[in-house]
């Protein structure tokens, strides 16, 4: 009996084991089989690209008067360009707020404004792209390889979507990563690009320095497409782009808690002030706007004493600077200057310098020598400036007989700036408020 | 009576389960061979293909390429369909057709009559992908034209080209090496062409050498001594489209030395073209050259695609 039983509970698990592995190899075949599966998305990825793809192209196309389109190229050191884009069938028209010289390319220059078509497409790619997939000098100016240079502008001309809605379609590149945004034009192509042209100038010629933000005054450096400013301790640099109203940014910038994605130029006070209205950029006073010149202020000198318009200390450090150079670097000395880098920002990204310019007896080479230069309002009623000389830029190493004439600026600062004309200034003499013997002047 | 109820207990148990393992077994089995088959799959594709289009060039290409050669001539670039080491950019429409036309009229139809255009159809390869400009690598050099395994051309720097003799020259060279590569690889030639400058291939410091280096070496360019295949596709693509004048400038300048190498190597290359492919090389460029004339002269439209 004993032997039955134990035969028998042998069996029964046998049956159990198999009964759990049929109940839940059926459990699979339920699940897999399920006729009825519910699609969480509705469609098959396949389907939904496609989808997307005409959802896209149809929106591309749906705005008579096209795509006002903020292109943010190469390394974001240009900030961002205006350009337009009015997709039509397969061909798209672009013009753009830049005088495109492609030396490298179809070797022809494009004004600023020339609509020039070509091809694009909406394909799927890494998720749904926009491509420019037929040459458009505007477009593959900024992807064209050289000899010299085989990455080209590092660019991209194919978009990922990121988002796209009626009023705003945000696009990535796919191998850069630059940013394309588009908004629906309210006007004509070319007169979006006068109007943002016609911003720019205005804007840019005067450099702004402070903003306020609910009532409290911040530092922020605002030239060159590039908003800088401190936030909780990190610099923080932000390219914006010109548009017909002021400024739009790559992204919202947030300065004593205060985000703001765009400024509006006010043509009465010409300040730039944000939608809600918590941040103003003021016009800057005239000691504001000779601190961020975008142009050069040059000292004055000649082949005579009397010609120099300086100290005498300073009369002698800059005669032997310019002799030296004609004897040691067989160069000339054309000018000495403050102000804007005359070098291109791609060449060299500090802004303002203190440099200097010399020739050779060759026609055609010339040499610009600077260092780094801050120069910041210290007493406004007293038109009181700092000037701080920074990091020495190319070559700079070759020319030792300049030093001296840094070392004076260093030693004397700060200093009163006495204008000819405060309103519209073309002379200007710097004197140091330590000791009144110590002085220069500049002129435009 | 203990052990006869434990039994039959036991017994009912039994049959119990298996009741139930027949039951779950014969739903799972019935709902697998109904339910799964019972789904109907859409008949209308995911995959939707492009309206067909009204463009005018690829309406030509739909004729000239697809038809006779079943060439995919792919003027609009993919970033992905190029190597991705190079920044690039796309080629215009206007010169894509120059190209288009070039290349049907002095490459593929300068095969269709010397080899018959079964041999084209056969051995060309299907894509074709133009680039607007040159592919330039760090190192300085420029790359003209690849090849992929015999299926894919590039032809970059269709931004820059012209109807002149140099350019057509720099394209059908580039053309006629990809296309010997294509048949080196389907057939492969006598062994001996290797170790004619066995010893003298230099691989990628090619670009540090002059022409005169290379042809008094006995390589027709200076490219030619990256190694033995690259060696035998530019000494048979220079021969092509080279003029007999050019032929014999180069051979003077290779010297004594030198053109007795390259010669060796021609003599070679023209026996396997013949014997291989049943191509008689002199007759081959006499066909290239004509065609090539005919371009440069402006007998033949390549602007037009109506």
């Amino acid at each position: 009996m004993r032997k039955d039983n134990i035969y028998i509970g042998k069996s029964v698990k046998a049956w159990r084991v198999l009964l759990f592995f049929t109940f839940h190899f059926s459990l699979f075949i339920f699940m897999a089989c399920s006729p009825h599966e519910d699609n969480v998305f509705g469609a098959s990825p396949a389907e939904r690209q496609q989808q997307a793809i005409e959802k896209y192209r149809a929106l591309l196309t749906s705005k008579s008067d096209g795509w006002a389109m903020d292109f943010y190229p190469s390394d974001l050191v240009l900030g961002g360009i205006a350009y337009t884009a009015r997709f039509v069938g397969d061909e798209v028209e672009l013009s753009s707020e830049m005088l495109i010289d492609n030396a490298k390319g179809d070797k022809k220059k494009y004004a600023a404004g020339q609509v020039v078509k070509s091809e694009y497409h909406v394909i799927a790619g890494q998720g749904v792209m926009l491509t420019f997939d037929t040459y458009n000098p505007l477009m593959h100016y900024w992807s064209q390889p050289s000899g010299t240079n085989s990455e080209g502008l590092a660019t991209d001309y194919e978009f990922m979507f990121v988002s796209a809605s009626d009023d705003e379609i945000v696009l990535r590149g796919r191998k850069y990563g630059n940013l394309l945004r588009l908004y629906p034009l309210q006007e004509s192509a070319s007169t979006y690009i006068n109007d943002v042209i016609q911003m720019r100038t205005t804007l840019s010629s005067i450099p702004r320095k402070r903003a306020v933000v609910d009532g409290k005054s911040v530092n922020v450096t605002v030239m060159s497409s590039h908003f800088q400013y401190t936030e909780d301790g990190a610099d923080k640099d932000i390219p914006y782009i010109y548009t017909p109203t002021g400024i739009r940014f790559y992204q919202p910038i947030t300065i004593a808690g205060v985000t703001e994605s765009e400024l509006t130029f006010d043509t009465t006070s010409h300040d730039l002030t944000s939608p809600d209205g918590r941040m103003q950029l003021p016009l800057p006073t005239p000691l504001e706007q000779f601190c961020g010149t975008v142009t050069q202020w040059h000292f004055i000198y000649g082949t005579t004493d009397a010609k120099y318009d300086m100290c005498d200390e300073l009369r002698e450090i800059v005669k032997t600077a310019i002799q030296r150079t004609t004897k040691e670097n067989n160069e000339n000395v054309d000018d000495i200057y403050i102000g804007m880098n005359k070098q291109n920002i791609e060449d060299d990204a500090q802004r303002m310098v203190i440099g200097w310019s010399t020739s050779t007896s060759m026609v055609g080479v010339w040499y610009e020598l600077r260092y780094g230069l801050d120069m910041m309002v210290a007493d406004e009623d007293n038109m009181v400036i700092d000037i701080r000389i920074l990091d020495g830029g190319l070559y700079t190493n070759n020319y030792p007989q300049f030093t001296p004439m840094l070392d004076f600026i260093r030693n004397n600062t700060p200093f009163q700036m006495q204008f000819d004309n405060i309103q519209n200034p073309q002379y200007v003499k710097a004197v140091s408020v330590a000791d009144a013997e110590k002085w220069f002047a500049l002129k435009l | 009576m203990k052990m006869r109820y434990n039994n039959i207990y036991i017994g009912r148990r039994v049959k119990a389960w298996r009741v139930l393992l027949f039951l779950i077994l014969n739903s799972s089995f019935l709902i697998l061979y109904t339910s799964c088959s019972e789904e109907e799959l859409s008949k209308t594709s995911i995959f939707q293909d492009n309206p067909s289009s009204s463009k005018p060039f690829d309406n030509w290409l739909y004729e000239n390429y697809v038809m006779p050669y079943n060439i995919d001539l792919k003027y609009c670039l993919e970033d992905k369909e190029t190597d991705y080491q190079y920044s690039l950019v796309p080629a215009t429409t206007e010169n894509s057709i120059k190209v288009a036309h070039t290349v049907l009229y002095c490459w593929l139809q300068a095969y269709d009559e010397v080899a018959g255009i079964k041999f084209t159809r056969k051995y060309v390869p299907k894509i074709i992908q133009l680039v607007g400009s040159n592919a330039h690598n760090k190192k300085g050099t420029v790359v003209m034209g690849t090849a992929e395994n015999g299926m894919k051309v590039t032809l970059y720097a269709v931004n820059f080209f012209k109807n002149d003799r140099s350019t057509l020259n720099t394209y059908f060279q580039i053309m006629h090496h990809e296309f010997t590569h294509i048949l080196t690889q389907n057939k492969e030639y006598d062994t001996e062409f290797r170790t004619i400058s066995d010893g003298s291939y230099i691989t990628g410091d090619w670009s540090n050498k002059y022409e005169s280096d290379a042809l008094a070496a006995g390589f027709i360019t200076a490219y030619a001594m990256s190694e033995y295949n690259e060696d035998f596709a530019e000494t048979l693509s220079y021969y092509l489209i080279y003029t007999q004048a050019q032929w014999t400038s180069k051979m003077k300048l290779a010297g004594e030395e030198g053109e007795a190498i390259i010669t060796r190597k021609l003599n070679i290359i023209r026996k396997y073209m013949q014997t291989a492919w049943d191509i008689d090389i002199d007759e081959m460029r006499d066909v290239l050259q004509r065609r090539i004339n005919d371009v440069v002269a402006g007998k033949i439209d390549i602007d037009s695609v109506n």
